[in-house]
């Protein structure tokens, strides 16, 4: 069983084609949101609308296997209102921070609380980098910030923080805090570091599918010297207690 | 039948791996159901005499495999270090690191290092980047750009130089090369991009021709299983299965 915590669906991909690999790869839910199709990293009200309106599309086309999770831009006055629709009228599991902000910015507080408010985890895009890091990308750090702060608030930070190696130690100590291993990179060792690092109850999986490909993100986590029972929790299990959805 | 033209030997120095002894390269190699592999000494690329890390690789290389020697051609004994390397080794390729090493690729070490090359009749493999740029070590390192390897490419002797962990991206700076020249070639352990049918698309979409296609793993920094599963998980072609796992890997290293 596997369980997908990390995706994005598009309005110019083949969607059919995309029910199709979910199916022959053996996905069993996607949580999917779309971050960047029209707005760059700062995108609009009517922008966001936009693009989450293409996710509940799919999610609608799709109902056993996909599931929305609603992206906002903090620094929108438009941020809360996105959200109560998200939740009254298209059923979001979660939220989706991406680079408009970081996330330990002030103006992410109303997006937590809201979060603690309905129990949904905030999947935060982070990336450190030495090189070209965005000017609001959040690294491990932000993350570590945000759930110190919200300690009720349920955070997953992307990527393992883009370079594990420094996204992990951040989280560490944070328990409300998971992690998700999607991403291009499928570097030898690293789901094991993160095993030792934060514990096999707090990795989730995830591949930033559509565009990166489901084979090498299965392949670090069906590769790496763990313990069978934690590659289970990756695929599916931590996921499963996080959303707290039943399967099927 | 698989040949991984893209393993590592030795110590990495900038994070600690889950495997860098030859019996745990090994031990990947047949849980994978690898049947040979061309070996490059990580040990030599930071050792000042890259000889030594290539010394320690030939005495623990598996008999079923073989090595790539790293030159640094910048130093005034890279020709005798390689004569010596074909005399003891078995030898089927040299590999150089111009991103740890004080020279660029346009210098003219560079195309003495291609003609002799040429005269021994060896491949040369060429290292994109051994991490990803954005989660290098805070030390900083050199990268290569597309551009320089084509340039080096185009204004050097015509042997076989196979890139690899190159992204598919970059191969649009080289298709010109090889529709001009056919000796470029890619490994696979830079193909990150796709939803499904990976291999296939990377031939008709990208254009990499089935030919010049090898398999690579770039183990242990990066994991078999990722890109094998381009090959167990989708229906690949039993010809392209052929030439990219093991074919065009024999013809171009003369195993």
């Amino acid at each position: 069983m596997i369980i997908d915590t990390h995706a994005h669906v598009y309005a110019y991909q083949d969607w059919g084609r995309l029910a199709e690999a979910l199916d022959r790869y053996g996905i069993d839910r996607i949580y999917l949101s779309n971050p960047d199709e029209l707005g760059g990293f700062y995108p609009s009200t009517d922008q966001i609308d936009r693009q989450n309106r293409v996710v509940c599309d799919f999610v609608r086309q799709n109902p056993k296997k996909a599931r929305y999770m609603c992206y906002v831009n903090p620094a929108l006055d438009s941020t809360i209102d996105t959200l109560k629709k998200a939740v009254e009228e298209d059923d979001a599991k979660g939220i989706k921070l991406w680079v408009a902000t970081t996330c330990n910015s002030p103006q992410v507080n109303k997006v937590a609380e809201f979060a603690i408010d309905h129990d949904l985890p905030i999947l935060i895009h982070t990336f450190h980098k030495y090189h070209l890091q965005l000017a609001d990308e959040s690294t491990g750090e932000h993350v570590a910030a945000l759930a110190g702060r919200y300690p009720e608030a349920k955070l997953i930070m992307a990527h393992l923080g883009g370079d594990a190696y420094h996204g992990l130690k951040c989280i560490r100590n944070h328990k409300n805090v998971w992690t998700d291993v999607s991403g291009s990179n499928f570097r030898n060792g690293d789901v094991e570091y993160a095993v030792k690092i934060v514990g096999e109850d707090r990795i989730l999986f995830g591949t930033d599918a559509f565009s990166m490909p489901f084979h090498t993100n299965i392949g670090k986590v069906d590769g790496a010297a763990i313990s069978e029972q934690a590659k289970e929790k990756i695929f599916w299990k931590n996921a499963f207690r996080l959303f707290g959805e039943e399967l099927g | 039948m698989i040949i991984d033209i893209n393993t590592f030997y030795g110590h990495w120095p900038f994070r600690k791996l889950p495997c860098e002894s030859m019996e745990e390269i090994s031990a990947s190699a047949a849980k994978n159901r690898i049947d040979a592999m061309i070996i490059s000494s990580t040990n030599a690329i930071f050792y000042q005499d890259h000889f030594d890390g290539d010394e320690e690789l030939a005495g623990a290389l598996p008999p079923n495999s073989y090595q790539a020697l790293t030159i640094d051609p910048s130093q005034p004994y890279f020709e005798d270090d390689l004569r010596l390397g074909v005399e003891r080794f078995r030898l089927r390729a040299v590999r150089i690191h111009p991103e740890y090493h004080n020279y660029s690729l346009s210098d003219p070490c560079v195309t003495r290092l291609f003609d002799v090359l040429h005269e021994y009749g060896l491949p040369l493999l060429l290292t994109n980047t051994m991490e990803d740029p954005r989660a290098l070590h805070s030390l900083p390192q050199k990268t290569l750009r597309a551009d320089e390897i084509a340039s080096m490419i185009l204004h050097n002797k015509k042997i076989p130089v196979v890139i690899t962990n190159a992204s598919l991206g970059d191969w649009q700076t080289y298709k010109g090369l090889l529709e001009e020249y056919g000796n470029i070639y890619y490994d696979t352990s830079g193909l990150k991009f796709g939803l499904s049918d990976i291999i296939e698309t990377v031939i008709s979409e990208f254009g990499i021709p089935a030919t010049h296609l090898l398999y690579g793993s770039h183990f242990p920094l990066y994991c078999r299983e990722s890109i094998l599963n381009y090959f167990s998980m989708d229906p690949v072609p039993e010809k392209i299965k052929e030439l990219v796992l093991h074919g065009n890997a024999q013809r171009v290293f003369k195993i």
